[in-house]
């Protein structure tokens, strides 16, 4: 009995097991000069064989393996999907970057792997010590990615501040497990989410909630506890800034789902006070703070933080509703966020970074297409129609009108609409601004078929959005 | 007598103490790192303390996994200290500020 067991839990978990022994296979490769150039062709089967395997083996119901510490169920498949096709795309767009700056090697492409597997792991636990495991496994992975580019002072500093940052996120969130551990006497999450059902709260459950959310809020760069992201957006290599801003988060979010879903906790007034007001105050520094910034990712990185208050927004009225609504959010500020930095990837070339925002004038003389998709992208950050930014927006500010919070969304439009300043000004630089940069690379034809299938997604959801919202919505129903 | 919630308490003002290190230090970079090691310690202690009063072995189990992970991850931090005194030749905290907007 026992042994089957461990053998159908481990068939269930092939895709996680390929990905772990192919980054080995991929730090090998790169050891050797013979082996050497299949690095990236080998980055990419094993993470296509891993989304094949894991499609194959889809789960019908609830799935529970190795003793309930692993879940799979449609919830984390499909965020696991997600996470694949963006990882897919972060891959194919990095390669051009890395070679001109000689950080292309099988240290980089395993420690990559390794971090997205963390990732998965976060989403598919549901075991204290394995989630535990999966978030340390995805950090410990990007601090020494982060500080990669050994020479460049920016990228050591940016390790160093992401570093120290995210272990305090790390063992606050690692304190609040301790009391969860000692209230109910279990580290299976299930069993910890179902305990305020059957007994009387007391507050040390409260603020081990408090504790692991303010460690969630670290990782999201909530706003109290956002220094550390500009700074790593802009000191880091652009591809792991590419994975920073958006596979934890989506993994983050699912570790959100899972200690407040159907948890009688979230009915507490202070608790669901807290969530509020770190997404308003987040929502105000990231809008005001973006406007000033004449660097594009620490822009983008502002807008981020807006972003993610906009996501604990949506967490907030996940208290009346259902999540979908923010998982909604995060799914769209993902693609659209991978999407803008994938294009500041592509135009940066050998001896050029794409760094300030003026780099940008008149690039729609040159390289029309681009800066076609560029625009697409920052429609949909802004939240105008026509993108699907819109209904993301849209179905948050619905949801907060519907639970009683008028003035909120009032506050949540008008940050948006300063928001629009900062979007609007790339588009005006990019399209009615004279100027020409020679060093801005334009070339790669792949390169833009790979860039160009984010913002089509983008604009084709807006015009079909119903099967894309009800598959969402019936998944977290 | 002592009690689970003095041993509580122990491992309350430790987290504390490590935090408050972290945030007062302005000198060095490896005075942070010591203090992030206390701050894992003081999780620990506390796992140690309910798993003993629950007579439960799995909390201690967690306890062997934060250390690993710690070890790992103060490997990490000082690659990282290497890398960065290579190239400025000092530790100081508040030299740290190239990144700016």
């Amino acid at each position: 009995m026992i042994v089957e067991n461990i053998i159908n839990s481990l068939l269930n978990f092939i895709p996680e097991i390929i990905l772990s022994i192919m980054a080995m296979v991929v730090l090998l490769f790169g050891i050797f000069k013979t082996t050497k150039h299949y690095i990236f062709a080998t980055t990419l089967l094993s993470v296509f064989l891993a989304l094949l395997v894991s499609i194959k083996y889809f789960p019908q119901d609830n799935l529970y393996l190795f003793n309930y510490s692993i879940v799979k169920n449609e919830l984390t498949e499909f965020f696991k999907y997600i996470c694949y096709i963006i990882f897919i795309l972060q891959i194919m767009i990095s390669r051009k970057y890395l070679e001109e700056r000689k950080l292309f090697s099988g240290e980089f492409y395993s420690l990559l792997i390794f971090a997205f597997l963390g990732c998965l792991i976060i989403i598919s636990s549901n075991n204290l010590i394995i989630l535990f495991l999966g978030i340390e496994l995805s950090s410990l992975s990007l601090y020494s990615l982060i500080a990669l580019n050994r020479n460049s002072i920016f990228s050591s500093e940016a390790a160093i501040k992401y570093f120290v940052l995210s272990i305090i996120a790390s063992a606050i969130i690692l304190f609040g497990f301790s009391y969860l551990y000692g209230i109910t006497n279990s580290i299976i999450i299930s069993d910890i989410v179902a305990y305020p059902n059957k007994f009387q709260v007391s507050n040390l459950y409260l603020f081990s909630y408090v504790l692991i959310f303010i460690g969630v809020a670290f990782k999201f760069a909530v706003a109290p506890f956002h220094l550390w992201l500009p700074d790593v957006y802009e000191g880091a290599p652009i591809p792991i800034t590419n994975f920073i801003s958006s596979i934890p988060k989506i993994a983050f979010f699912v570790f959100a789902y899972r200690f407040l879903d159907k948890n009688d906790i979230f009915q507490n007034e202070n608790f669901y006070n807290l969530i509020l007001i770190l997404g308003v105050f987040s929502i105000f520094i990231g809008n005001i703070f973006a406007l000033a910034q004449r660097k594009i990712l620490r822009m983008l990185a502002y807008s981020s933080i807006a972003n993610s208050g906009f996501i604990f927004i949506a967490l907030y009225t996940a208290k009346d509703f259902n999540f979908s609504v923010s998982a909604f959010y995060v799914i769209v500020y993902s693609f659209t966020i991978v999407s803008s930095l994938s294009i500041i990837t592509f135009l940066s070339s050998k001896k050029f970074d794409l760094v300030y925002i003026d780099d940008l004038k008149g690039l729609s003389s040159n390289a029309g297409f681009i800066s076609l998709l560029l625009m697409v992208t920052m429609l949909s950050s802004a939240g105008i129609p026509l993108t699907v930014g819109f209904y993301a927006k849209y179905l948050v500010l619905d949801a907060l009108i519907s639970s009683g919070l008028v003035y909120v969304a009032v506050i949540t439009v008008l940050m948006t609409v300063v928001g629009l300043y900062y979007y609007l000004r790339i588009i005006w630089f990019m399209f009615f601004e004279q100027g020409s940069n020679s060093l801005i690379n334009l070339g790669g034809r792949f390169h833009i078929l790979t860039l160009s299938i984010i913002p089509i997604l983008l604009f084709i959801i807006f015009l079909l959005p119903n099967t894309f919202f009800k598959y969402v919505f019936n998944i977290l129903a | 007598m002592i009690t689970m919630s003095h041993y509580l308490v122990f491992s309350a003002l430790l987290f504390c103490i490590s935090v408050a290190g972290i945030f007062i230090n302005r000198r060095n970079i490896l005075l942070l790192l010591m203090s992030i090691e206390l701050m894992l310690l003081s999780v620990n202690t506390n796992f140690i303390i309910f798993s003993h009063y629950s007579n439960d072995m799995t909390g201690q189990v967690f306890v062997f996994f934060i250390l690993a992970v710690a070890a790992a991850e103060s490997a990490i931090g000082l690659a990282i200290i290497v890398s960065l005194f290579r190239i400025r030749n000092s530790l100081e905290i508040n030299l740290i500020n190239k990144l700016k907007g």
